[in-house]
């Protein structure tokens, strides 16, 4: 009889994620489907950008600056083996551009704001605010979540840039200022190096992917969350464990196919 | 409006703003509502009574379509609800209030901001016509000074009267109370009341009031649904104006209005015998 109740709850299991994707998925739907009617109240989804980029500037940039710090001294360690020093420019650039900026950005953006956009779904569904907003004839979907989906999408690429840039920044104050590699060729290798579409676009591209991952993660969870303290604390914390695990998984099957051929 | 319902002696001969008709609910297996049918005419303030639990909050989700019944219809304005139908159902909603247990009040925005929201959202008036709205819905409720205050900031009981304010900001022909005085001190409970009446009058609405509080229901109620437990979910037991409930001979009507400790609702919850579940005496849980 063990065998019997262990299929028993493969099976439920399998059905419960097949159901909670199924649900995922159909909200994303719902969303997209609603875009005309989201997209014509700008301010909605202006404010969102304001709230969500303001509060994951600080931490965006700190990050940035660190990564990029040790980007110029391990590069620096590694590429002195070859003699080819002058390439730290290239090396930081092309690493934060195609890795390393859409992807920490993508994180630390799920665990500062996707936690936010959660607990604050959560708790408006706790508080009977999104029925409030139904019996008012207000749909929550293109009222609430829209703006927050949108919102984040455009959000995330603009913070993987300034991430990028505050990394190039600590990758020359390492490299250039304080161990003294040559200023001249760590701009124009960068500058040579650097692709305008195989780098900086496809860098762009995943950004926007992961942003809608993330952003569209903690909508979902904050929307389908049990109106208990429990249920929104689970709901929080499934937002980081998903969103981070998405925006890895998605990172790899996007670099397979950009990159994949090189 | 225009369905020919079968002969039932309406006094005011005008087609009734809110029908149930042989509705049945229940949430996942378990029966909440079973076969409930009444009419309610215009104009008036009418109470669904019954004891906690029994499915009052229900019966509202189901009016304002949060939820769909499982068999049978609700009819709002003379028209079947079709919860499914977004277009129709957002269409009956601009027509009612509801106004929630505890408010429901958007937590980040101000007094003010909770009820000029329907204003800015289904209506095209100018800023300074929407200030001179929110400020009489405001006055109506007797909070107009706290019109910039957030709701963390003000108690329960005002909070909500500011949801009242929201809830009447389209002037609603229908308005939906949640246990308006759940929790409410006396004077909080007494305003309240009041407010209900003469809103009612005031907008030439009909309100529907959830609610066990015998004695402020009767003062201003015009109509009384009460509604009991039964193994397959609640059912209506009577419907009447407060005199004649107060000559009700029904044995649920009595113990809900006269608050007695046992009768046809018993004080223990279904469990097995209690020497069973101590061990004393060996049953189906040993």
């Amino acid at each position: 009889m063990n065998w019997l109740s262990a299929i028993e709850s493969l099976g439920s299991a399998s059905l419960r994620i097949l159901t909670q994707l199924g649900g995922f998925t159909l909200l994303l739907w719902k969303i997209l489907a609603r875009s005309p009617a989201i997209w014509r109240r700008p301010r909605l989804i202006a404010a969102q950008i304001h709230f969500l980029g303001n509060h994951s500037l600080a931490i965006i940039l700190v990050a940035g600056l660190f990564v990029g710090l040790v980007l110029g001294l391990q590069g620096y360690y590694t590429l002195r083996r070859y003699g080819s020093e002058e390439a730290l420019g290239l090396l930081v650039a092309l690493s934060l551009v195609r890795e390393l900026g859409p992807v920490i950005s993508a994180l630390l953006f799920a665990g500062r704001a996707g936690t936010s956009l959660t607990a604050e779904i959560g708790l408006m569904k706790a508080g009977e605010q999104l029925s409030a907003l139904e019996t008012m004839a207000v749909d929550p979907i293109s009222r609430v979540l829209g703006p927050r989906f949108y919102g984040g999408l455009i959000v995330v690429p603009l913070l993987a840039a300034l991430f990028s840039a505050v990394g190039v920044l600590g990758g020359w104050l390492v490299g250039v200022v304080l161990i003294g590699v040559d200023p001249g060729s760590f701009w124009s290798q960068m500058s040579d190096g650097v692709d305008f579409w195989d780098d900086i676009v496809n860098g762009i591209i995943k950004s926007v992917v992961f942003g809608i991952a993330v952003t569209h993660v903690a909508l979902s969870q904050g929307y389908g969350s049990k109106p208990t303290p429990e249920g929104v604390s689970r709901a929080t914390t499934l937002t980081v464990v998903i969103g981070s695990l998405a925006v890895l998984g998605l990172d790899f099957v996007l670099t397979a196919l950009m990159f994949g051929d090189v | 409006m225009t369905q020919a319902l079968p002969a039932i002696p309406d006094p005011l001969a005008a087609p009734p703003v809110l029908a149930f008709r042989d509705l049945s609910f229940g949430y996942k297996g378990r029966q909440v509502i079973d076969g409930v049918s009444f009419e309610i005419s215009p104009g008036q303030v009418v109470a669904f009574m019954g004891g906690s639990g029994v499915g009052k909050t229900t019966l509202l989700r189901l009016i304002s379509g949060l939820v769909s019944p499982g068999r049978g219809k609700v009819e709002v304005f003379g028209r079947a609800l079709l919860a499914h139908q977004a277009q129709h159902l957002y269409e009956v909603r601009r027509r009612m209030g509801l106004l929630f247990q505890f408010g429901a009040l958007f937590t980040d925005l101000s007094c003010f901001e909770n009820v000029a929201f329907p204003l800015r959202e289904h209506t095209r008036l100018s800023e300074s016509m929407i200030q001179d709205l929110v400020m009489l819905k405001l006055e109506c409720v007797g909070l107009r000074g706290a019109a910039q205050l957030k709701p963390a900031e003000i108690s329960g009981g005002m909070a909500r009267r500011v949801a009242l304010a929201r809830a009447i900001a389209l002037d609603p022909e229908l308005l939906l109370y949640d246990e308006p005085f759940a929790g409410l001190d006396p004077i909080s409970l007494g305003v309240t009341a009041n407010l209900i009446k003469k809103l009612n009058t005031a907008l030439g609405a009909t309100s529907i009031v959830v609610t066990h509080d015998v004695a402020e229901t009767f003062h201003i109620a015009d109509q009384i649904l009460v509604f009991a437990p039964s193994a397959t979910g609640a059912r209506l037991v009577t419907q009447g104006s407060p005199e004649e409930l107060r000559t009700s001979q029904d044995p649920y009507v009595r113990q809900f209005l006269d608050g007695e400790v046992d009768g046809p609702v018993p004080f223990h919850y279904p469990a097995p015998p209690i020497d069973t579940a101590l061990g004393l005496k060996k049953g189906p849980l040993a």
